[in-house]
């Protein structure tokens, strides 16, 4: 579904990524994990299609679905069936949560050659939605994350990946910011959305959210190259272990 | 140097305003005549603005004053027929539909209906009828400064206007509903006039529109009107302009005076217009008056904007909000300028102000100046500001949930646009001002 072969990116002319690896099939589950500033929200910010990151074309390949990920456009990513649950979801005033996901979902329809749906069929879905993800309703009609709690804010953009059913979904640090119940909840919308056609990617510090979500791999992102693969139990290792040793291995083999 | 011209004669400036007047053929004794004489007596002495003077250093009121103009008042032989305004605010749910074609009223189009303890017409007829004539005498002018150059211009044409109160206690709950209807040719000059009295404990309901019809290219509407409210009153103001047909030159000098306990709630938007400067007052004048001033502008083309609002707090207890928006496309200049001023003895006063402009082309410029001055020591005040495009990393939120850039953009700004129109009490003036932003803003229908 989305091979990654030798990513380089930069910011403000500092390369972060620096070499990544990376291969992922559907139904998978990948949690990316790694210190402070190893490069794991560039990672998914530049699969998402970042404009602010600079990709080095000329050495990173990346296929997403059969197609050169790099030429497309976010919003074209998100069409195919890409997702970013965002570390720090914006505020949209003016703009209704039902109408902004009716949107979304309609271009997304649009694209897959599907009717629209009208405001009715889709207050059913997103009824639904919400039920899966145990939000009120009456966020439906609020504005897009405005003055929602850090909680609230990750909730919804779990209700988002719910309603718009995506193919690869990423989730950047969403476990930051949740105290214990709200960890839980996202963490149970998320299982509930697992299927053998969906990816998820998860982007985690910490090893907490993979007590809910269990991974199928681990992968640690280490100065912009993921530097140790294995499974569940590397996540593990890392929790009773922390960062110090796979720093001190990286370091010598560099 | 300002020219106004004799529509018959040569060119006359500003201080033959007496031969003006003759060939303007008013009255010659109407009600009016003790005012404009004043106001003519005191034209030469006021000094014209100019791009110097601080309150115009942004608005190119050079393109007004070099023009040449010839005063016209009622029908001058453009469009002679009522314009529709169904779709705006059916006459049904109004308590009274008025017209006004270049100031003069028009009773073959309005429709008067009569509410108890409430007037609606024409400002010559109240100064007339003696059961109005003393309100008019002791209100016309007690709210607008005569020594305000367009204040004064518009007093020297003095002829008819728009003239609504409500009595005592009076509650008057469907809209009274204005309609300034301009329409004349190039190189004239119309002065419609308003007066507003809502009495002790009374509450109104105002809707104006302003229609703008086959205008010459430099045709000019000096408007000014004043809103007075007693103690206890309410009034609910919406006013629009650029709804129906864009303005080409529009000043306008709106101000209100608010006795105690008072409530405005004022609504101005400018949707459309070449150069459009709309100048809203409101003096609190006595304790716990209360004005909240709405506003929102769309500006494009080379059009040019200019929104100055001055809310003055002379009594303590007062409460005001200013929130103003603005949408500057193509090339325009827009201006807000937002003063509140706190005198000493305006203790407790809580006043908020915020003025957002969404900036949507490289090329537009918005100046945006909220002020505040404040001489008392125990008051809440704050203002805030912003200018710019849609923020880069909303844009890019919409855009990782397959929404374009493009249409992100335009749902933006129609959430931003609809914030203000949804707060219109008037549920089908609310339709048509959002069905305008709708067409105007509007992606296909998700």
């Amino acid at each position: 579904m989305l091979t990654v072969k030798n990513l380089h990116a930069s910011i403000d002319g500092v390369e972060i990524l620096k070499g990544i690896d990376f291969e992922v099939k559907p139904g998978e589950v990948h949690a990316i994990m790694g210190p402070n500033g190893s490069g794991k929200s560039t990672f998914a910010q530049v699969l998402a299609g970042n404009e602010a990151y600079e990709v080095d074309e000329s050495v990173s390949e990346v296929t997403f679905l059969g197609q050169n990920l790099l030429e497309l456009s976010p919003e074209d990513r998100a069409r195919m069936g890409m997702f970013l649950a965002f570390q720090y979801p914006v505020e949209i005033p003016g703009i209704t949560n039902a109408y902004f996901l009716r949107a979304s979902l309609n271009e997304i329809r649009k694209f897959r050659g599907e009717d629209p749906l009208d405001p009715l069929e889709f207050q059913e879905l997103l009824e639904e939605k919400m039920r899966l993800v145990q939000m009120d309703p009456v966020y439906a009609e609020r504005f897009v994350n405005a003055g929602f709690s850090g909680g609230e804010k990750k909730r919804n953009e779990i209700l988002q990946l719910a309603v718009l059913d995506p193919k690869l979904a990423i989730l950047d640090e969403t476990d930051s910011g949740l105290d214990i119940d709200a960890l839980r909840i996202v963490a149970e919308g998320v299982n509930r959305l697992r299927s053998p056609e969906r990816a998820f990617i998860l982007v985690t510090h910490y090893q907490r959210l993979l007590n809910y979500i269990v991974p199928d791999y681990v992968h640690v992102l280490y100065k912009g190259r993921i530097v140790r693969s294995g499974g569940r139990d590397l996540a593990l290792e890392l929790e009773s272990r922390g960062y110090d040793w796979i720093r001190e291995e990286a370091d010598v083999s560099a | 140097m300002s020219h106004i011209t004799d529509q018959n004669a040569s060119p006359v400036t500003v201080d033959r305003l007496p031969e003006l007047l003759s060939a303007y053929s008013l009255p010659e004794t109407d009600h009016f005549c003790q005012t404009r004489q004043r106001a003519r007596e005191l034209f030469p002495e006021i000094p014209l603005p100019h791009a110097k003077m601080e309150d115009w250093r942004h608005f190119n009121i050079g393109a007004v004053l070099n023009g040449r103009y010839s005063p016209v008042f009622g029908s001058c032989g453009g469009q002679s027929d009522r314009p529709t305004t169904e779709n705006l605010l059916s006459a049904e749910d109004t308590a009274a539909e008025l017209f006004f074609l270049n100031g003069a009223y028009r009773p073959d189009w309005s429709r008067e209906r009569t509410v108890q303890g409430v007037y609606a017409g024409s400002l010559a007829r109240a100064a007339a009828d003696p059961a109005t004539s003393g309100s008019v005498r002791e209100l016309l002018g007690s709210v607008l400064d005569l020594r305000d150059p367009f204040v004064c211009l518009n007093t020297v044409f003095l002829a008819d206007g728009a003239f609504v109160q409500a009595g005592r206690g009076v509650a008057c709950a469907e809209p009274v509903h204005l309609v300034f209807v301009h329409t004349h040719p190039e190189g004239t000059v119309t002065f419609p006039r308003l007066l507003v009295h809502v009495g002790e404990q009374a509450s109104l309901r105002l809707v104006i529109t302003h229609v703008f019809a086959d205008n010459g290219e430099s045709a000019w509407d000096n408007m000014a009107g004043e809103l007075i409210l007693e103690q206890g009153a309410r009034l609910e103001l919406e006013e629009t302009a650029g709804l129906l047909g864009a303005p080409r030159r529009f000043l306008s000098l709106m101000g209100a005076r608010l006795n105690r306990d008072s409530s405005l709630n004022w609504r101005v938007f400018t949707l459309d217009g070449e150069l459009v400067r709309r100048d809203c007052r409101a003096l609190l004048d006595a304790p716990g008056a209360e004005a909240r001033v709405e506003g929102l502008f769309i500006n494009s083309g080379k059009n040019m904007m200019d929104h100055p609002v001055r809310i003055h707090h002379r009594a303590p207890h007062g409460i005001s909000r200013i929130t103003f928006k603005g949408v500057a496309l193509d090339e325009s200049r827009s201006v807000y300028t937002g003063k509140v001023l706190v005198e000493r003895d305006a203790q407790k006063t809580d006043s908020i102000q915020v003025n957002h402009n969404l900036v949507l082309s490289p090329e537009a410029r918005v100046e945006t100046r909220p002020q505040l001055e404040i001489y008392a020591d125990d008051v809440r005040c704050t203002h805030g500001a912003t200018a710019g495009p849609p923020p880069p990393e909303i844009v890019y939120y919409f855009q990782t949930r397959g929404i374009g850039r493009q249409q992100a953009r335009l749902m933006l700004t129609r959430g931003f646009v609809e914030e203000i129109a949804d707060e219109i009490t008037v549920p089908a003036l609310r339709m048509a001002v959002l069905r305008a932003l709708s067409k105007r803003f509007g992606e296909e229908e998700p």
